[in-house]
């Protein structure tokens, strides 16, 4: 015997993988935004501003300035104290052979460097123009040689990940017009292809809410399909992530994760019914003749 | 106005279009309950528009019609299925679906309307099948069925959800004589336990053998005899 026809189905392969995709991009996105921020909050966390005072300072100049410094407003309190570690120019060249794996004092016949403080800022200070300001306060200090920052870290961070949202959310939005376009067409082939149990259905009375509930159905389980692949996908993605670009695992925060595969399933399901509601809307509306 | 008495059918001033094209213009009539009416008239004379309009496949755009209770001139889309639900139909292209059962294709109908307990879908269906004499017939294939026999499926899926009114187009039109005579039983059987019939024919045979009120479709008018 022949299959029966069931109203409201219809192929759905390839909205699923368009689908998945969309979901996949939107969701990377999604991570993009949590991992940057995290990065940029550790950043935040450790930034430092470094001092260097006159070579020919004595210990107790550079007593006073340390005194100076720890006045200022924008210095991170640590305990009852604050946030200052002392560098002297011994340890700053035993850090500079470490990285470099040369002894520079051997060719230059002395250590060039000089001491310096580092001075861990407060988060609110991350921008740009207040380390600026920051830098200039200081450098007015009796004794100090030079105040150093890195420059542009912040702007740099943000221009970089600003850039790679437009291109991922540019590729989400292609993908959402296809499955968008998708849907209808096969909407409109499926109710093509079921005009006569339609037809019946309109012609004994049935509702359009009636009708249209199985290619609902269909269109919230391509959503939740779509959204499950995407988080596996995902999932598999961050993992790969983790486990071989060093420093990755700390940028991990699985609690916003999961909270963005749960928004991803019930986005998955809003895309399905919406784009299968307005193009059951669309069709049915239209004369059955004008379909036949 | 005592609801009983309320015809079933009834238009006052209507035009009917198919489309943008006017075919009747200016119809009154009515059939009141219990009646039995057919409309005759050449193909082409706006007998199916007529039909259509009346069960709100057309709009109806000037003029009033009343069909079981609901306003054909002002309905909201969201009450043509419950309109519906009060007429039955027997169309020419409303045929069985092939690929399910007598009983599977009465059960479609009834989910559709609405029903859910299956004691009340089993009880129902095996009601209609005995009015149009089909007892024994439920598990078997459209194809399994005579012409004769098809069309009693029909009319019985029409009294599925106790119209008020049967709406049949050219109901006869594919059977023989003998045939179409028992067709016609069936509706007169149907007719004489309350329900109205409007029958578009174009056998006038049958309107000798079963007397009843003739309404015309004719030089885009409808006169009521």
């Amino acid at each position: 015997m022949a299959k029966k026809k069931k109203i409201g189905s219809y192929p759905n392969t390839m909205i699923i993988i368009s689908l998945t995709a969309a979901l996949f991009l939107i969701g990377f996105c999604a991570m993009l935004v949590i991992q940057s921020k995290k990065l940029v909050s550790i950043i935040r966390e450790n930034i430092d501003v470094s001092v260097f005072v006159d070579k020919s300072l004595s210990e107790a100049g550079r007593d006073s300035i340390l005194m100076e410094v720890r006045q200022k407003p924008y210095v991170q309190p640590l305990g009852d104290s604050t946030d200052i570690t002392f560098v002297s120019k011994e340890q700053a060249a035993k850090d500079f052979m470490e990285g470099t794996k040369e002894d520079f004092t051997a060719f230059l016949g002395e250590n060039p460097l000089r001491d310096s403080y580092r001075v861990k800022v407060k988060e609110d200070y991350f921008e740009e123009s207040r380390l600026k300001a920051i830098q200039q306060d200081l450098e007015k200090i009796n004794g100090v040689y030079e105040v150093v920052y890195q420059e542009n870290l912040a702007d740099a961070i943000n221009k970089n990940i600003t850039k790679l949202y437009i291109v991922l959310a540019s590729f989400a939005l292609v993908m959402l017009i296809i499955i968008v376009l998708l849907i209808n067409n096969t909407i409109k082939l499926a109710i093509y292809s079921q005009r006569f149990l339609i037809r019946s259905m309109q012609l004994v009375g049935a509702t359009n809410g009636f009708i249209q509930r199985p290619f609902l159905m269909r269109g919230a389980t391509q959503g939740v399909v779509s959204a499950l692949l995407a988080s596996f996908f995902l999932i598999i993605l961050e993992q790969i992530a983790v486990r071989n670009v060093e420093g990755m695992a700390q940028l991990q925060e699985y609690e916003k994760l999961a909270v963005v595969l749960v928004m991803l399933v019930l986005l998955g399901i809003l895309i399905g019914m919406v784009s299968t509601t307005q193009s059951l809307h669309r069709y049915l509306k239209m004369s059955l003749d004008d379909l036949y | 106005m005592s609801i009983s008495s309320e015809p079933v059918v009834m238009l006052e001033r209507a035009d009917i279009y198919q489309g943008d094209k006017p075919v009747l213009a200016d119809v009154n009539f009515h059939i009141d309950k219990g009646e039995f009416v057919y409309l005759i008239g050449r193909t082409g004379s706006g007998k199916s528009s007529l039909l259509k309009t009346l069960y709100a496949d057309l709009w109806l755009q000037t003029g009033s019609a009343k069909v079981a209770g609901y306003e054909l001139h002002k309905i909201k889309r969201s009450d043509i299925p419950f309109l519906r639900r009060r007429i039955g139909i027997v169309f020419q292209d409303f045929q069985l679906l092939t690929d399910r059962s007598v009983e599977e294709n009465l059960t479609f109908v009834l989910r559709a309307t609405g029903w859910q307990d299956k004691a009340d879908i089993a009880r129902r269906i095996s009601e209609v099948l005995m009015q149009v004499g089909l007892g024994t017939s439920p598990k078997k294939m459209p194809h399994q069925l005579s012409g004769g026999e098809q069309q009693r499926v029909v009319i019985a899926r029409a009294m599925l959800n106790e119209p008020q009114i049967l709406i049949a187009d050219e109901p006869t039109g594919n059977l023989d004589p003998e045939v179409s005579n028992q067709i016609m039983e069936v509706f007169k059987t149907i007719n004489n336990a309350g329900t109205a019939v409007l029958m578009a024919t174009h056998d006038y045979t049958l309107l000798d053998k079963y007397p009843a009120r003739i309404v015309r479709c004719e030089d885009g008018e409808v006169k009521s005899s």
